[in-house]
């Protein structure tokens, strides 16, 4: 007890004590002996000397860490930094970029791939999918694997679908919307924000979304039990979904519950609804997929008719974009990766230089008594001061860059991207970045520390200025990692940008300018039957081609670049033996309007486009793309040839080739075009769809022309989205055009930086042998001789780097053409031309220095030995 | 200061205060004490010396600090071995010898 208290009294007053109980002790020592007590006294205290000095000095020894004092050593760093600002301020700038990227992409990546969707159990969760596309499952199915299997938690469905929303008068509008099982939100852990959850079989109750609540109804809670026409029909809103809710897509505004009727309940064969689980505890992945296998394999037996061979998968929830943008990003995630070991290089490498410069300095501390540890700790703590400091700055850059991501990707392709609107940098986000500021001081500092604790006393001393400490191999080959890497990114920036222009060219196979494209939706109510679709559909191109502005006029399913899926589905060639599993035909389909290859001037390679006579009770018909010609009848004409598409998950009548048109991307995340199948939509009517109008002069002034004649056929139906294709086609591409943008700028990021690096080493070297080439001089070398030695230094360098990099490189860009489609494996020009480029910027980098070497006045120099 | 009494030097004062405070818990006073007695009186501590000295070592955790009633009933500074003076005071002492027996050889050789 006493001596926990006695420890808390302040350190002066217990060394009073002690000095005076010690003089005390003297006295009476001085008085048992004898003497008198004044004079005991006296001669105590004078014995004992000039007690402020010994205070002072206790002090000091008192306050003398073992370990050295950390505090000190970081005021010490950075005085050490502040005399060389220069090097601090390149070394930040350099760092802050590298993290600032990384943190930016991370951010991104984070929000999208990491943690995509803000469900408490989102580990649990999975999509189970059929496993031939379309991966959706008919309702039968559906019902059949929630009462039958035992590895799940709960299961639930949902489709997408576009509603019609209106109400009390206003203006109709047109949202995205799903329709969901009334245990969806059960399903993924969640509820309402605001209002309640729907009740089993609940019908005509909807959810909105926080967006558009906010929108439409003024972020009014009131809304909460009043009915909203949806699809013309009154819907009372029960819920208000979280702002993050992002399910099954952002962009998704409006919920209702399904209301299967029997004869779906029943339906085996078409594809209709997206089934999501949430497993059971203890239950994993693969054990689930394997009871789902169990369960398909039942159910064909059940079913040989429909069922034969359907098989399912499972995808956990945080993989279901993956596929998308994963490729992307981590690509993006590479580039900013090198562009940070890049700049840890230069700075591993600057230290290293100005370490050895201190050589003498630090064989002075060591010979006073300063251990290696204490003399590699100062140089550590430098270097993570400097790394912090960067990481603060790079914090700034990457708050910077994440703005400049966002701005980049417009609205629109925004909410079709699970998670962007989570994409801000965050906790994680930061910690990541002050992690990677820490390591980055780790690396470079040890790589100095270790320099300067393998300092030899002695050798360093008698050396002194004449030879400026051992060369160190250690310096240069950090450069020739910073060439290699720099040419890899250059490489892959180039690449990047070559699949880019490939993808344009391939969107090039239509003509997207003068082009109008409004988004159309036709509701259950007044357009039941195919004929009423039809009806709708022929009047709209008529009315908007008798439009003077108008060239052409056409309906579709689908535009190029639109984000919108085409279904995707088998189909038999007649007089060919049916190909099973993989081999089984498949195209994409899309249903369109006699007049869309004129709208959007896609070419007909042969064969001729649909005519106003390919109705619903001609021969069937259907117009290919190239890509499926050469896929299935290389060689041949397949003009003439017959085909049975799918219908669902049953094969129709055949119909007759008659056309083929040129490729069109779809994508910009697809590798390559897709064999596709052109149907005419009289034949099956869409309720979604297109109206896509070449005009002649700007598109959108036709706009208020076509709304009054869509009006005048049906006054209640909204156009959506009007908006010239070149916009359309912009949005797309701007994920692609921002991921080559952010790799240029990596690619010329790591330049600048790699050029630096060699500069440094170099413009090192050059000042470490200025003596040398003094004498050399003196000795009657012409300055020529000098240049092309410092010259050859950066050469080797370079050329190491740049043969490491091509090596690198081909492995790159061959890995890179797996990802994007229209890169090639053997991109020439860039794995030639980055080395070129490395290879000349070494040389620039290292002419200043050079030159100065050739300056060398050998009296100066010489004098000052 | 009379010419018979050696002052001790810096390095060889860690290590004889590390062996009297080896001998028991001990204050200040009673080092500078024991030393004079243990060495007949010919090693004279300077204040000035001990107690950084003893501040020092305490501080690198060779020896360890405590507030106890001395025999005179007064709180005083205790200090005693740690572990780790121990095992300082086993290596200083071989090092010691080694030099003294080192030196001593010279010495007689030269003589």
């Amino acid at each position: 007890m006493r001596w926990f208290r006695s420890r808390k009294r302040p350190y002066e007053q217990q060394l009073e004590d002690e000095l005076r109980f010690h003089i005390d002790q003297q006295a009476r020592d001085y008085i048992a002996a004898g003497v008198p007590p004044n004079e005991a006294n006296r001669r105590a205290a004078l014995e004992f000397g000039g007690a402020s000095q010994i205070k002072e000095e206790c002090r000091e020894a008192a306050s003398r860490n073992p370990i050295p004092d950390l505090t000190a050593d970081i005021r010490f760093g950075i005085r050490q930094l502040r005399k060389r600002p220069g090097f601090t301020s390149v070394a930040i700038v350099a760092l802050a970029l590298g993290i600032g990227a990384n943190s930016a992409v991370f951010s991104v990546v984070n929000a999208v791939l990491l943690r995509p969707l803000s469900f408490p159990d989102l580990d649990r969760l999975v999509e189970i999918r059929i496993s031939v596309s379309p991966t959706s499952a008919p309702v039968a199915d559906y019902l059949d694997w929630k009462s039958r299997a035992t590895s799940f938690q709960h299961m639930s469905a949902y489709a997408y679908d576009n509603f019609h929303l209106g109400s009390d008068g206003s203006d109709p509008a047109g949202v995205f919307g799903a329709q969901i099982t009334t245990d969806l939100l059960t399903t993924l852990g969640t509820k309402p924000a605001h209002g309640r959850d729907f009740s089993a079989n609940e019908e005509n109750v909807a959810f909105i979304s926080d967006t558009l609540w906010k929108e439409r109804f003024a972020a009014d809670t009131g809304v909460l039990g009043k009915s909203i026409l949806i699809d013309r029909k009154p819907h009372v809103v029960v819920g208000i979904l979280p702002p993050d809710f992002d399910f099954p897509l952002p962009r998704v505004a409006v919920w209702t519950p399904f209301a299967f009727s029997a004869e779906e309940r029943a339906d085996r064969s078409r594809p209709r609804v997206h089934v999501v689980a949430q497993l059971k505890d203890g239950v994993s992945l693969s054990a689930a997929a394997a009871e789902m296998d169990l369960q398909t394999r039942r159910l064909s037996s059940e079913h040989p008719a429909t069922n034969a061979d359907r098989r399912t998968r499972l995808v956990l929830f945080r993989e279901r974009q993956i596929e998308f943008s994963g490729p992307f990003l981590a690509l993006l995630q590479a580039a900013a990766a090198f562009v940070l070991l890049i700049a840890c290089a230069n700075l591993a490498n600057l230290q290293l230089a100005h370490g050895m410069a201190r050589t003498r300095e630090l064989a002075v501390r060591a010979a006073l008594g300063a251990g290696r540890w204490r003399v590699a700790r100062l140089l550590l703590i430098e270097s993570l001061i400097l790394a912090l400091a960067g990481g603060i700055a790079g914090v700034a850059v990457a708050y910077a860059g994440v703005e400049l991501i966002k701005a980049g990707v417009p609205a629109d392709t925004a909410r079709s991207v699970v998670g962007w609107s989570r994409v801000a940098l965050h906790i994680p986000v930061l910690a990541f970045t002050f992690g990677i500021a820490v390591l980055a001081g780790v690396l470079f500092g040890v790589s100095s520390a270790w320099r300067a604790a393998r300092v030899q006393l002695t050798d360093s001393l008698k050396e002194g200025s004449l030879q400026g400490g051992a060369k160190s191999a250690l310096r240069p080959a950090l450069v020739v990692a910073e060439v290699m890497l720099a040419v890899i990114a250059v490489v892959g920036a180039t690449q990047t940008a070559r699949g880019f222009q490939a993808m344009f060219d391939i969107y090039g196979g239509f003509t997207p300018e003068q082009v109008l494209a409004i988004r159309l939706t036709l509701p259950h109510e007044g357009y039941a039957t195919p004929q009423a679709v039809s009806a709708f559909l022929d009047r709209a191109a008529a009315e908007a081609a008798s439009l003077p502005q108008v060239q052409a006029a056409t309906v579709t399913t689908n535009l190029p670049g639109s984000l919108t899926f085409n279904p995707n589905g088998r189909f038999e060639l007649e007089g060919k033996p049916p190909l099973r599993d993989a081999n089984t035909p498949r195209a994409e389909f899309q249903f369109i309007g006699p007049d869309y290859f004129r709208a959007l001037r896609i070419h007909v390679r042969s064969g001729r486009a649909f005519t106003d006579q390919d109705g619903e009770s001609a021969p069937s018909v259907a117009v290919i793309n190239q890509r499926l010609a050469s896929r299935f009848w290389p060689g041949e004409n397949p003009i003439g040839k017959r085909i049975s598409v799918f219908h669902g998950l049953q094969p129709e009548s055949p119909r007759t080739i008659i056309g083929v048109v040129a490729d069109v991307q779809q994508f910009w995340f697809q590798q390559e075009p897709r064999p596709l199948i052109y149907l005419p939509y009289r034949q099956a009517p869409p309720r979604q769809l297109f109206l896509a109008l070449r005009t002649h002069g700007d598109p959108m002034a036709v706009l208020p022309a076509i709304r009054e004649r869509i009006a005048a056929i049906d006054p209640a139906l909204p156009l959506y989205e009007p908006r010239p294709m070149n916009t359309v086609l912009q949005e797309t591409m701007s994920a692609m055009r921002m991921t080559t943008g952010m790799m240029t700028l990596f690619g010329i990021l790591a330049l600048v930086l790699a050029a630096f690096g060699v500069y440094g080493v170099v413009a090192y070297s050059v000042t470490q042998r200025r003596r040398e080439f003094s004498i050399r001089m003196a000795l009657g070398a012409r300055p020529g001789v000098v240049l092309r030695m410092v010259l050859r230094q950066a050469l080797t360098i370079a050329g190491v780097g740049c043969a490491l990099g091509l090596a690198s490189g081909i492995l790159v860009s061959r890995a890179m053409s797996g990802i994007m489609y229209g890169t090639g494996t053997q991109n020439i020009a860039a794995l030639v031309g980055a080395p070129l480029l490395l290879a000349a910027i070494s040389l620039l980098a290292s002419w200043l220095p050079a030159r100065s070497g050739m300056q060398v006045d050998p009296a100066v120099v010489l004098r000052q030995e | 200061m009379s010419n018979d009494k050696v002052d001790v030097l810096q390095g060889t004062l860690d290590m004889l205060i590390l062996k009297t405070a080896g001998l028991g818990p001990i204050h200040g006073y009673g080092i500078a004490q024991r030393l004079k007695q243990l060495s007949e009186e010919v090693l004279q501590v300077k204040q000035g010396s001990l107690y950084p000295a003893l501040h020092r070592l305490e501080k690198q955790g060779l020896l360890q600090a405590e507030w106890q009633e001395s025999e005179t009933g007064r709180q005083a500074k205790y200090y005693k071995l740690t572990a780790a003076g121990r095992k300082r005071l086993q290596g200083d002492t071989k090092e010691w010898a080694a030099l003294s027996r080192a030196i001593g050889l010279v010495l007689e050789t030269a003589e």
